[in-house]
């Protein structure tokens, strides 16, 4: 299966220390030996990420399995023979809707079970709902007003450094998310095994001593992204810049429209949600073009290519981990970003299923296959 | 006639139970409406002042915008800035989505949105006044209302629109913290009766949904100006007190429900109380009365026991009664009449005695002294006469008749003490009667009375002792003599009638009173001056023991009619 799923281009593509895998052997039940160009602990982080196909009678390494597709949703089916047992739920059917409202109504009526993600807005409202339990979870991606260093006004590092030291996060956590969020301090999520000590995010307001006079940055947003409360978070991101003395002009673009000029660079700076996985998208997002695989955003940041690449080639965790800090470090005083927050949204899943809740695992993502009709 | 116990009852219960019965009506009557009017009071006030905040929330929220549109129009600002400015309020007042500044024209001069505002003015043609439109629910699952608030034209600027969308959140937090008791809570309907806000989690649904729930029947009744609490029935057929109050001026309706059960709980648990109260209060009203009445009636009876022994001659008989009241002084009344009629009696039997020794006395003297007269004058002739035999034999016929009327005094009296048994045989009543009535023949000729003895030939025969019936018959026959003046007729006669033989001896005497022929028969009764008064109790006595009967009756001055009546038998002698 790990054979099958590397030759996969798009795999390949996400995944590029994939390269590195000269071959796979399995020399027993749960061991397999993976020989490389080069010792890379991320190599791992790649190769156990891989989404896996199963192989007909065997066992699979999954609780479900891709089933229809269609313009209306997909479906998963659920895998009798899978090691850690087979799940109670069959079938689990995804079905898109044109509004939260429409999705609350279809769980109302019992036509669903659970809502994929309830905005935060809403959450308070669902929460009272008897019929419904909610499961608040941290969303992988972190609200970043991300820079073009290509432009002159920006390049300066200090600059970048002191706009990061005037945002302050905890007010915009009140502001624009209703306290529904978590400060971030760097584009790993909080906790991530590899995080250790970060650098602080602490707001300095004497920080906008060292910005030029009259400085404007013009910002682009897509508000129609329903996700975030963009406008609400560009809103308050221009008052805390305003009082500061910078002017964060907002420019409200189509999402197609942000896509394009993002891949050319025609922008200064952009309110976006950036991944926030592990190392390796760490590595792909933030690295420059030159040596890295993947890149989006054309915003010519290659401070910390040495660091990123330091991480890349890391032995074991501890060199990791150091590595990882060393990032942080570097993006702290070289900041291609200001990593604002990690939204909180919430799953909703109606009384009739009994969902065990485990610390860190997304009752979807990672327990579907625990759920258990509730005894009435 | 009612028994003194039902009078009794009947004064208790109208007294004591009765009254219990109609202050317990009244008490729970009043509770309830009382409580009822309570609790809808209470209710209403809820809803009122949730009506009121609601309409002052909204109301603030126009004064802002009215501030806020002043700023804008009124400080010569260019366009960025008024543009900021509108974006820093929508940050300071979180509430609102959407802040826009139109002129009146209908162009944009500011707003909060990043880009184009999502909000559009009103009309050129609308009237300069503040606008809320109704309440929606956003596709986030929100309610929301849009206001549109006119800007004036000043020196500073041409005026317009300020237009907001407004979050109604807050709404739904103030509906949330309304409870009433533990299961009433308050709604919030839209003018076009949507449901907004509900604080019972299992209706929020219908909120999320955005359906027109059926317009509430006090929302309607309220917005025509009609009651504000009713009680209705829900969808599970509970009852539910609901009291509700307008928004103004937004003709929205704030409406509180409490369930009945919940709501008037304390007035049920006091009526429950109070009922209790009451029933035991008649219990023991009741207990207490019935009680209280037998002893009364106890005491009552005892009296009537009393009353009724000594009516009975039980003149020893005595009522004990206990207590202090006017019951046990006529108790002691009582018993002291009952002493003295006991006193009495034996007075008056002493005197009866007396009486009656008298009178036996006097008819003993009168009786013997006759015949004891005749005797003696006999003896003493003895002396003189001694040697003529003719006198020998008159003396001893004398002797022997005399001796012989003694004896029969004696008889008589022995007879009333202790009566002899009769033997008795088949004797032909018709020739006895006229055997006797002949015999007595010359003494009604000495006493110049007329007999006629009017008995048939043939013989009819009676069980009889021949000797005691013939006592009888003389005994009748000598008393109509008596009782005759001269000049009078006695008469004998006989007749039988199916079984039984009737003789009667009737006289056109003086008669008897009425007040006395009960009691001619009893002994020693006479209405003559002398005599022990025995012949007619003893001829009863003897009639009785022959199984006959012996009656009388007579009409004062015209005369008296006595019947002998005896059962006829076939037997003859042989």
């Amino acid at each position: 299966m790990l054979k099958a799923a590397m030759k996969d281009d798009v795999q390949r593509f996400f995944h590029p220390r994939l390269e590195d895998i000269l071959s796979l052997d399995a020399t027993g039940d749960r061991e397999i030996r993976v020989r490389t160009r080069v010792p890379r602990l991320l190599t791992l982080d790649d190769l156990t990420d891989l989404p896996l196909a199963p192989l007909p009678g065997g066992r699979v390494l999954a609780p479900f399995v891709s089933g229809t597709v269609s313009e209306e949703g997909f479906t998963a089916r659920g895998v009798p023979n899978y090691f850690r047992g087979a799940s109670a739920v069959n079938v689990v059917e995804f079905r898109s809707h044109r509004s939260l409202r429409a999705a609350w109504a279809a769980l109302m009526r019992d036509e669903i079970d659970a809502l994929y993600e309830v905005n935060r807005d809403a959450v308070e409202f669902v929460e009272r709902e008897q019929r419904v339990r909610v499961y608040p979870f941290l969303r992988p991606f972190v609200s970043t007003l991300m820079f073009n260093v290509n432009r002159p006004e920006l390049a300066p590092a200090d600059v970048r450094r002191a706009l990061s030291r005037i945002v302050d996060r905890d007010a915009i956590l009140k502001a624009a998310y209703r306290g529904r969020a978590q400060p971030a301090d760097g584009p790993l999520r909080p906790g991530h095994w590899v995080l250790g000590e970060v650098p602080s995010t602490r707001r300095s307001p004497a920080s906008a001593d060292v910005l030029p006079r009259n400085l404007r940055i013009r910002c682009l947003v897509a508000p129609e992204v329903e996700t975030q409360p963009f406008e609400r978070l560009a809103l308050v991101l221009q008052k805390q810049f305003a009082d500061s003395g910078v002017d964060l002009e907002l420019e409200a673009v189509t999402m197609k429209e942000l896509g394009s000029r993002l891949r050319v660079g025609d922008f200064e700076a952009v309110l976006l949600e950036a991944i926030g996985g592990g190392p390796t998208w760490m590595y792909g997002l933030w690295h420059s073009p030159s040596s890295g695989p993947v890149r989006f955003i054309a915003n010519g940041y290659a401070a910390a290519d040495r660091e990123l690449d330091a991480m890349q080639m890391a032995r074991d965790e501890e060199e990791l981990k150091r590595a990882v800090a060393a990032v942080y470090r570097k993006m702290a005083d070289d900041p291609p970003a200001i990593f604002i927050a990690w939204p909180e949204v919430a799953r909703a899943v109606s009384t009739r299923f009994e969902v065990p809740v485990e610390k860190g695992v997304d009752i979807m993502g990672g327990n579907l296959w625990l759920w258990r009709p509730a005894r009435r | 006639m009612r028994s003194i116990t039902t009078k009794l009852i009947l004064l208790i219960m109208t007294a004591a139970v009765v009254p219990l019965v109609l202050f317990a009506a009244i008490s729970i009557n009043s509770l309830r409406s009382g409580t009822r009017q309570s609790v809808t009071e209470g209710n209403l006030n809820v809803a009122t002042r949730a009506a009121e905040q609601i309409s002052s929330y909204v109301s603030n929220s126009v004064d802002v915008l009215r501030a806020i549109g002043a700023e804008l129009n009124g400080t010569r600002l260019n366009e960025w800035q008024q543009d900021r400015i509108a974006k820093n309020f929508v940050l300071e007042f979180p509430e609102f989505r959407e802040i826009s500044f139109f002129s009146a024209d209908g162009t944009v001069r500011a707003t909060s949105r990043i880009g184009a505002p999502h909000l559009d003015p009103p009309a050129a043609d609308t009237a300069r006044k503040v606008l809320v439109s109704p309440i929606t629910i956003d596709e986030d699952l929100l309610p929301t209302t849009r206001l549109s608030v006119p800007v004036a034209a000043t020196a500073g600027g041409p005026g317009g629109w300020i237009v907001a969308e407004l979050s109604l959140e807050e709404l739904w937090r103030m509906v949330d913290r309304i409870r009433v008791g533990r299961h009433g809570y308050a709604a919030l309907l839209s003018s076009d009766g949507r449901l907004v806000a509900h604080g019972d989690p299992d209706e929020k649904r219908h909120i999320a949904r955005g359906e027109l729930i059926p317009e509430h029947d006090l929302a309607a009744s309220l917005r025509a100006g009609r009651g504000l609490a009713m009680s209705y029935t829900d969808d599970d057929g509970a009852r539910k007190l609901a009291t509700g109050a307008l928004v103004k001026p937004f003709d929205w309706a704030v409406i509180v429900e409490q369930p009945h059960e919940e709501a008037f709980a304390i007035a049920r648990r006091l009526e429950r109380q109070l009922s209790i109260a009451i029933i035991v209060a008649l219990f023991i009203t009741v207990a207490v009365g019935v009680g209280w009445s037998r002893a009364f009636i106890s005491r009552i009876l005892a009296l009537r026991r009393g009353t009724e022994a000594l009516a009975a001659g039980h003149l020893d008989a005595r009522v004990t009664i206990g207590g202090r009241d006017e019951i046990q002084q006529l108790a002691d009344a009582f018993n002291a009449m009952a002493q003295r009629l006991e006193e009495l009696q034996e007075s008056l039997r002493r005197q009866e005695r007396q009486a009656t020794f008298g009178r036996v006395a006097a008819g003993l003297v009168h009786d013997l002294s006759h015949p004891i007269q005749n005797i003696a004058n006999s003896c003493k002739l003895l002396f003189h006469s001694w040697e003529d035999l003719e006198f020998r034999s008159v003396f001893r016929s004398n002797v022997e008749r005399e001796t012989e009327a003694v004896k029969n005094v004696l008889d008589d009296l022995k007879s009333i003490a202790r009566p002899i048994p009769l033997e008795r045989s088949p004797t032909d009543v018709n020739g006895h009667i006229r055997d006797i009535a002949e015999g007595m023949r010359a003494a009604a000729g000495e006493a110049g009375l007329t007999l006629v003895v009017d008995v048939p030939a043939t013989a009819v025969y009676a069980s009889a002792n021949e000797y005691a019936l013939g006592r009888v018959y003389r005994n009748l026959i000598q008393n109509a003599i008596q009782a005759t003046a001269a000049g009078g007729t006695v008469t004998v006669s006989s007749e039988r009638v199916d079984s039984r033989v009737r003789v009667r001896v009737a006289d056109t005497g003086t008669g008897i009173p009425p007040e006395r022929i009960e009691t001619i028969f009893e002994d020693y009764f006479t209405t003559k001056k002398r005599g022990l008064g025995l012949g007619l109790a003893i001829s009863r006595r003897i009639v009785d023991q022959l199984g006959g009967a012996i009656t009388v009756d007579s009409v004062v001055g015209r005369g008296t009619v006595f019947t002998v009546e005896l059962p006829v038998t076939e037997a003859q002698v042989v």
